[in-house]
């Protein structure tokens, strides 16, 4: 297996799962969310993407009960839409959430259409998502919601504040050493062309 | 012989007096190497023979002359100093790994273990198959290869298996088709199979029934009962790695495999010789996108906030 120390720090980037936009717990009424975008980068699904892949995982890490899900599609020209399902506050209360399991016939194995919403989904609010940035989404989504957002703590800043530092004393080790191996490799070089394995030209 | 001596005789006779024409000596500035070096010019370094080649090697006073050792090589895997390693309860790394693979598809994605072990690079290895309790992959879809109005053929078909029958199959597979991931062969049609060419279709994807192999059998039946469930684990560069779950499974399905798999090992390793000590040292649960996160074997921590319901949702 790979070295301790390589895989501790890249552990370190768990901390983008608990910390960054997309924190914040989603009430109880939310059942669902889920994204419909098309799987090529362009014309204008690049923002639900990486909304995908940075804001959802951290909700998702928040609410981990709330089933989140994605359905990508070939064709450029399909829509991308995100739907929340809500249902009555009191109903959220009395039910509990939902149970996956491989023992019970109600399995999670099937892809999950958005016509297939649970039962208790009371409404259902769709937006547009496509040409629209990450930070437009989210914004939107938590206005819609109304979740709670959550505030680093002083000690998650400081872990951020010294990955930053480390990743910049990393970045000027790295030119320096880049700098020692091209003039040792020149040396070496011209050692070579001095004892006549090398001509200058080749 | 008698009859060879004068000639040798004679030819010796005409040889000498051949010798004797030429000069009996050469002048020996032509075997100098004086004129053709300077003939070379002043900057080549001159010719010199083989004798005054061997130079006095020029000795650096101030690089001391170490005695190079072969280095020998490692019979272990490296073990690394654990002490400074974070672990996670298994449902917070649940919780990370659940969060990491959202928006996944939940049939495609594993969990996946992989099992460090303490031990040699030259000794054997484990290598086994398990039935985990909750099976990773459960919907193989078999085809089985033997004589369509056999007795095996409606049992393969009452089993489940998707494609049953020898000229169909062949014909199904020569064209591309196919739409299966396990092939099984009975006995009676291995030679028609093998005239059959598949095997340079299946092969490449190692589907080709074998018997080295275990899918060449008397009752291909039974062979699927047990094929079906089944995962096969083996230790490569001192690491054992396994699907281990779904993604959709609830936190006590996953606990029980991975107890189950852990035990199992453990077995296996107490079980392959008494010279060779084998020992568990790390166990880190991942996923097929996932971070890979070391356990430190409780299901529950102090922080954790989670509770295995709300990981068991899809």
């Amino acid at each position: 297996m790979v070295n301790i120390a390589q895989r501790m720090t890249r552990l370190n980037e768990l901390l983008r799962l608990r910390v960054g936009g997309g924190a914040a717990i989603l009430p109880p009424e939310v059942t669902r969310l889920h994204m419909d975008f098309v799987m090529t980068y362009d014309d204008g699904h690049k923002g639900p993407r990486n909304f995908w892949r940075n804001d959802l995982r951290r909700l998702k890490y928040y609410n981990p009960a709330i089933p989140m899900t994605v359905s990508r599609t070939e064709n450029p020209d399909d829509p991308a839409l995100m739907t929340i399902h809500f249902t009555s506050p009191s109903a959220a209360a009395s039910t509990p959430p939902p149970v996956s399991s491989t023992t019970s016939p109600n399995t999670s194995t099937a892809p999950v259409t958005p016509s297939s919403s649970p039962a208790l989904a009371e409404r259902t609010e769709v937006f547009n998502i496509k040409s629209r940035k990450r930070y437009e989404i989210l914004e939107q989504l938590i206005a819609l919601t109304k979740a709670k957002q959550i505030e680093p703590t002083e000690k998650e800043l400081n872990e951020i504040r010294e990955l930053g530092e480390k990743r910049e004393q990393s970045a000027k080790d790295s030119t320096l050493s880049q700098k020692v191996n091209a003039r040792k490799k020149q040396e070496k070089r011209r050692m070579a062309i001095a004892r006549g394995e090398l001509t200058a030209t080749s | 012989m008698a009859t060879a001596r004068p000639c040798l005789v004679q030819l010796s006779r005409t040889c000498l007096h051949l010798t004797r024409s030429t000069p009996t000596a050469f002048p020996i500035r032509l075997f100098s190497t004086s004129t053709t070096n300077a003939a070379r010019g002043k900057y080549v370094p001159p010719i010199v023979s083989k004798k005054e080649k061997v130079v006095v090697p020029t000795v650096n006073k101030y690089i001391k002359k170490t005695v190079v050792k072969k280095k020998k090589a490692r019979t272990a895997y490296i073990q690394y100093d654990l002490s400074k390693e974070e672990t996670f309860p298994l449902l917070d790394a649940m919780r990370i790994i659940r969060a990491w693979e959202v928006g996944q598809k939940p049939t495609s994605v594993k969990y996946e273990l992989a099992l460090k072990l303490k031990s040699q690079k030259n000794g054997p290895v484990i290598r086994n198959r398990l039935r985990l309790p909750h099976p990773v992959k459960t919907d193989f879809r078999v085809c089985v290869i033997c004589p369509p109005d056999s007795k095996y053929a409606e049992a393969a078909r009452a089993a489940g298996a998707v494609l049953v029958g020898e000229d169909d199959v062949f014909d199904a597979v020569k064209a591309g088709k196919i739409e299966f991931d396990r092939c099984l062969c009975q006995t009676d049609s291995l030679a028609k199979m093998n005239k059959s060419g598949i095997g340079r279709v299946l092969g490449p994807r190692g589907m080709m029934p074998s018997s080295k192999l275990g899918t060449v059998v008397v009752d291909p039946v039974k062979t699927m009962r047990d094929m079906v469930g089944a995962t096969e684990y083996r230790e490569r560069v001192g690491v054992i790695r396994m699907a281990i779950g779904q993604l959709g499974f609830t936190p006590e399905e996953m606990s029980n495999n991975l107890k189950a798999f852990i035990e199992a090992v453990k077995k296996d390793m107490s079980r392959i010789s008494d010279k060779i000590s084998k020992e568990l040292v790390e166990v880190v649960l991942s996923s097929t996108n996932g971070p890979g996160l070391p356990l430190n074997g409780s299901f529950k921590g102090a922080n954790t906030s989670v509770t295995p319901k709300e990981l068991s949702g899809p």
